[in-house]
């Protein structure tokens, strides 16, 4: 039930045209109804009447012959042509018709569904950008992407050619059983007494089919397991020349798939023809039974061919009842999986929006302290404080998970701390809009992430409509315009990523470093984000930023002690804590952390000297 | 080194080279492919006669009868009418179903293990290709893109062999013997049916075209959507720290509504496709009324009741197989990509072959020499340029200098895994080209810069340096490099890819694997990436194990292990600059004292920023 409730989510405000489609479907259905009615007439009437010489005149016994005898010219014994072709007529009108209708149908259908897809997909998407990033680092981006496209594809076919046609089954299946009893009550019970054999008989092979299904996909999987490995180890496998061992795994779970395959196969070969025997059984005994009937007097000949086409039209949705079941169970599946992606919850982005006021910059850390969800061992930030003031550059420094990214990720909002407080401007961030405080801030990430476009388009990316002009300054500012110019094919109309140029990481990271200059942000955060550049255009880089961002809070995150050394101050943090803090010259005189680091460079140059010093000697 | 194009969509041309080749596949099964062609033609038989059935019945099991009934001469006698010709009837109708039944069983089961046994030989094939081809082909193939060939572009090729091919067979059959039935029985009706056949047909292909036009644009859509869906994804960080969020979200519905347009284009020309179809069934039906009609009403009768009913029911449903036939098309048609997917990597040739006359490396002492090496990947951007190294068997040689400088196409070289384009290069003294690869590789180990394990049992991972391999060289071989801990931990699983172990753990198995392979000749890319100082100095002992009494040549990155080996060659832009041990190289007080001076620095920062 719940699923049926979340399937007409998805298809949301376009649910009515599916209805819709569906009586249009139902009337080419009804209409079709008449079809053989057309010969029953010609049959019943026409014949017998004009072979009689007009003796036997047959009294329509149903509303249907009725009407069709109504629109008929009158029957003159000299006129068998003028009622055929009236006939023909008929009978192509009520096709065109039909056809009208059914096509109809099925455009609405298409267009409904495709219209549903649209907005589903697009609900995903932006569901996603809006998730929290604690949910994307937990979840693969395949899997998000295999859920964004194939589960979406999955619960588009059923949309598209099985939502309709339950309508049209049932329509189908009621529309010809109340003809039937419109001529006939017994006969129509027994056109269809095997109908729940099969209807019983069909549920209880999907329920095996879909556990055999199951294995046989656990095969397969392993089956890709095994090529995926082998490929992306195939430099292990050609060194150790182990290709002849690998066919062998590869051919012994190639031989297992098939054989489930094969086991698949067995279940259908009975299930099938067992339908079909039952189905060709059923209308050998509506055709045993009519012929008595008729033979008895009890049915025209007439009656009985038109019973004879309904009781085709009865059968056939139970032929297609099996592909129905399959196709619901993978549509079942599809739209629980995407409803855990909408039900997560997003960010929050609510919150006073300071338009486009800028931030002074002055940020202050009271008692903060954080953990990521699900790690509960230690604490990532453990009672943090500092205040920076407006203009500061402050480098942060420490080893690797002693907590540097997550100051920066809070400063954001990219999550809340678990206690204390986070002040900018002297205001709580919490009370800041996600959206306003981002735009506020520039950060350059520390993995430069760039998108499949043209390089001006990554460095506009904040700024759509900016000037090229804008663009080429904050490249240059960055050191990259030269290499964009003289290197790249079409300048900053090269696309870059999969399918154009690809960039080193030290160009990746100036581009990023552009991107965000040209933001034009009120605090700077550089997090670790000129390491793959050599540190001559580093300290270009970093000359250039100190007049641009002259004035503006600044945070740095390095490994190389010789790149923040210049900061105003600079934050020694390990475990989550704050070890010290303070100058470059201060830090040197409280002979901790800091100092050890530098030291190693005087302890290098005398070890080598050494070196060298015992080879003389 | 750019992925090869995805996308490439195929014109009609290649459609009967593609079916040719693939049937050559179901052709390894002639009689189950004979089986399965008689059986569905069976199926088609048993449908085209129904309607003839029927037509008998009602001629000569109820008309009559009930003629009988109205004449006078019977009078109103009324008994219990005569059943046994209604009987001897359904009786034939159940032996059809039953008939019916029972072919359907056979295709189905024919048609089941020719879907199977060809995906298996396909795969197969596809697999043992993927194992012969050479370095220079992976260099440019995604794996992902490789994995889709084996398992998506397979499955879809081989149902259109088994159950696609059904369609087509039961449509070609139903028409053939629609066509028969309808000619036998009358001339002049049969040819109003027949005459339909050539207008549905052009009506199909016409509207299948803009179909498949449409579905191929609105399939291109998908993957930009994939794309986009997996760039944000990826990307979704940026997205947030720039604000983008909503902007992202506007240029992906523009995306969507394009798809979205493209595949409601194909989906209308569908929807119009089967009652234009149907419709002209229709047209044929209504000339059968009036033309059958007239001639039923006629005295004596030209045709009998029955018949006219038989040749209206072929009339409403010749559009039937028609339907069939060019679905099959259509499918045909939309496997064609995958289709050339697969055969154009079956096609592909593997760039290093052993030489026809090719012997084996027997013993080998492991002297290796570089005769004027030169080699390229691609040919206007030469990597070596006459390249001169003798490496004495049993020494250990650091391969030191800059990313791009070469160092990786040396051992590239060694392995065979390229040749070089340019000189010889020598093992033992013999041109390695004129041996087998599969002897040069016996005689060496390699440990890669990532590990690589499989999944399985880490025992399972050690053997394969070496399949027979009895426990006690497995236990030797740890104990050897100092991975003790893992003499107790043989049976525990790595995990896919070794996932389940840490970057330390997966290094120290790859030394035992490597050393248990006994090799001559020990070839090893140092990992970057640093782990915590207790695995390093363990690390560090099985590299000093591994390289004693072997030649080995390793692209080293730690200090302490270029310090370990004999000799240290500094590469510069595919030339040997510096060339010693460390303590000469150092007193030189060239490019290799900087660079080690760098490092040293580097690393001792790195020790303290990241332990």
């Amino acid at each position: 039930m719940n699923n049926i409730k979340r399937l007409f989510q998805i298809l949301g405000r376009w649910k009515w045209y599916y209805v819709l489609s569906g009586v249009l479907l139902i009337l080419a259905t009804f209409i079709r109804m008449f079809e053989p009615k057309v010969l029953q007439m010609t049959i019943d009437k026409v014949i017998v009447f004009f072979q009689t010489g007009g003796k036997v005149a047959y009294v329509p016994d149903d509303k249907i012959t009725v009407f069709l005898y109504s629109v008929l010219p009158e029957f003159k014994i000299d006129n068998p042509e003028l009622i055929l072709v009236s006939l023909g007529i008929i009978f192509l009108i009520i096709s065109l018709l039909r056809g009208m209708f059914s096509f109809s149908s099925s455009a609405i259908t298409a267009s409904s569904t495709e219209k549903a897809t649209k907005n589903l997909r697009l609900r995903l998407f932006s569901h996603i950008q809006a998730l929290p990033l604690a949910y994307h680092s937990r979840t693969p981006t395949g899997e998000l992407v295999q859920r964004c496209t194939g589960d979406v594809e999955t619960v588009r076919k059923f949309a598209a050619t099985q939502v309709v046609e339950v309508i049209r089954m049932l329509a189908l299946f009621s529309g010809a059983f109340i003809m039937m009893l419109s001529i006939n009550v017994g006969y129509a019970f027994i056109a269809i007494f095997l109908v729940p054999v099969i209807l019983i008989g069909t549920l209880l092979f999907f329920k095996k089919e879909s556990q055999i299904w199951a294995e046989h996909e656990i095969r397969q999987d392993k089956l890709s397991v095994i090529v995926q490995e082998n490929l992306s180890g195939i430099r292990v496998v050609k060194a150790f020349a182990k290709e002849k061992f690998e066919i062998d795994k590869f051919t012994a779970q190639n031989i297992e798939k098939r054989k489930w395959g094969l086991k698949l196969n067995s279940l259908h070969r009975i299930f099938w023809p067992s339908a079909d025997f039952l189905i060709h059984t059923q209308i050998a005994v509506s055709i045993f039974y009519g012929g008595y009937l008729a033979l008895n007097n009890q049915l025209t000949v007439g009656e009985y061919t038109a019973f004879y086409a309904y009781s085709m039209l009865v059968t056939w949705p139970m032929r297609r009842l099996g592909q129905l079941v399959s196709d619901m169970g993978m549509a079942t599946v599809a739209i629980n999986r995407l409803f855990s992606i909408l039900e997560t919850e997003q960010e929050n982005y609510e919150g006073s929006n300071f338009s486009d006021e800028k931030l002074k910059g002055e940020i202050e850390f009271r008692n903060v302290s954080f953990n990521y969800e699900g790690s509960e061992k230690k604490r990532v930030l453990n009672n943090i404080s500092f205040k920076v003031k407006a203009g500061e550059k402050i480098a942060l420094l420490g080893p690797t998970g002693a907590g540097k990214t997550t100051i920066i990720s809070l400063m954001l909002r990219f999550f809340d701390p678990d206690s204390g407080k986070i002040l900018i401007d002297g205001v709580e961030t919490e009370k800041y809009s996600k959206e306003y405080l981002r735009s506020r801030f520039g950060v350059v990430l520390q993995k430069p992430f760039l998108f499949s476009t043209t390089i001006k388009d990554n460095i506009a990316y904040a700024k759509p409509d900016s000037h090229i002009d804008e663009v080429v300054e904050a490249a240059s500012a960055a050191r990259i315009h030269d290499i964009i110019t003289e290197v790249f094919p079409e300048s900053y109309e090269t696309i870059v990523g999969e399918k154009g140029v690809t960039l080193s990481g030290g160009q990746k990271q100036r581009v990023t470093i552009a991107r965000t200059l040209l933001k034009d942000p009120d605090i700077l955060i550089l997090d670790d984000s000129t390491s793959a550049i050599d540190s001559e255009t580093e300290f270009e880089i970093q000359r250039k930023l100190r007049k641009l961002m002259k004035d503006k809070t600044t945070f740095i995150i390095a490994h190389r002690i010789t790149s923040i050394q210049d900061c105003d101050r600079i934050i020694v943090l390990d475990k989550g804590r704050i070890l010290e803090e303070g100058t470059h010259e201060e830090l040197i005189k409280n002979n901790g952390f800091y100092k050890k680091i530098l030291d190693i460079q005087v302890s290098i140059e005398e070890e080598i000297d050494a070196e060298t010093v015992s080879e003389e000697n | 080194m750019s992925k090869l194009n995805e996308t490439k969509f195929s014109n009609d041309g290649s459609l009967y080279p593609f079916l040719k080749r693939l049937f050559t596949y179901s052709l390894r099964y002639r009689k189950w492919l004979a089986g399965f062609v008689v059986f569905v033609l069976g199926v088609a038989a048993v449908e085209a006669i129904f309607p003839l059935i029927w037509l008998s019945l009602l001629d000569n099991a109820i008309v009559p009868a009930i003629e009988n009934n109205r004449s006078p001469s019977a009078g109103s006698v009324n008994g219990n009418p005569d059943l046994s010709l209604l009987t001897y009837y359904c009786g034939i109708i159940f032996f059809l179903g039953v008939a019916l039944s029972g072919s359907v069983f056979m295709f189905i089961n024919f048609a089941g293990k020719i879907q199977e046994y060809v995906m298996f030989d396909i795969r197969q094939d596809l697999f043992k290709k993927l194992q012969e081809l050479s370095f220079s082909f992976y260099d440019k193939s995604a794996v992902g893109w490789l994995m889709s060939r084996i398992t998506s572009d397979t499955i879809k090729v081989t149902e259109l062999i088994s159950w696609g091919f059904i369609e087509f067979v039961w449509g070609v059959g139903m028409i053939i013997f629609c066509i028969t039935a309808m000619l036998i029985y009358n001339v002049k009706l049969a040819m109003i049916v027949i005459l339909t056949i050539p207008v549905l047909t052009l009506i199909s292909v016409k509207l299948r075209k803009l179909i498949l036009k449409y579905s191929r644009e609105s399939r291109r859509f998908n993957s930009e959507i994939t794309a986009s869906y997996n760039e944000h994804i990826v990307g979704v960080e940026v997205n947030k720290s720039m604000v983008q969020e909503s902007r992202a979200t506007e240029e992906f519905d523009s995306l969507s509504d394009k798809m979205r347009i493209s595949s409601y284009k194909s989906a209308y020309y569908s929807a119009l496709y089967q009652p234009l179809v149907i419709f002209g069934g229709s047209v044929a039906a209504a000339l059968i009324i009036f033309y059958g009609g007239s001639m039923a009403v006629t005295f004596p009768a030209e045709i009998s009741v029955g018949m006219l009913a038989a040749f209206f029911g072929y009339a409403t449903l010749i559009y039937e197989p028609i339907l069939d036939i060019s679905r099959f098309y259509s499918q045909a048609q939309n496997s064609i990509s995958a289709g050339e997917r697969i055969f154009s990597l079956l096609d592909t040739q593997p760039t290093i072959k052993d030489r026809e006359n090719a012997t084996d490396f027997s013993e080998i002492s492991g002297d290796i020499e570089f005769e004027n090496v030169s080699f390229f990947y691609e040919k206007n951007k030469p990597v070596l340029e006459n390249l001169n190294l003798k490496i004495k068997a049993g020494e250990s040689i650091a391969l030191v200098g800059e990313t791009g400088g070469g160092k990786s196409s040396i051992i590239n070289l060694i392995c065979r895994f390229y040749e070089p384009t340019g000189g010889v290069i020598k093992i033992d003294g013999e041109d390695y080209t004129e041996k087998t690869t599969v002897s040069l590789r016996n005689k060496l180990a390699v440990v890669l810069q990532t590990p690589h394990l499989f999944s399985g049992t880490i025992r399972e991972n050690i053997k394969y340096g070496r399949d027979d391999a009895d426990e006690s060289e497995i236990v030797n071989s740890l104990l050897l490099i100092g991975g003790d801990e893992f003499i107790n931990r043989l049976d525990e699983e790595a995990g896919e890819g070794g996932e389940k172990l840490s970057l330390g753990e997966k290094q120290m198995i790859s030394f035992a694997r490597a050393i248990l392979a006994d090799p001559r000749i020990f070839i090893m890319d140092e990992a970057t990436s640093s782990i915590d100082t207790l695995a390093e100095a363990k690390i560090q002992n099985g590299i000093h194990e591994l390289i004693k009494g072997r030649t080995s040549i390793i692209i080293a990155h730690r200090l302490s292990t270029i310090k370990n080996c004999d000799r240290i060659i500094v590469i510069k832009k595919g030339k040997i600059i510096e060339d010693g041990s460390h303590k000469q190289l150092m007193h030189a007080k060239g490019s290799y004292y900087s660079l080690y001076t760098r490092q040293l620095r580097e690393q001792r920062e790195n020790e303290m920023l990241k332990c």
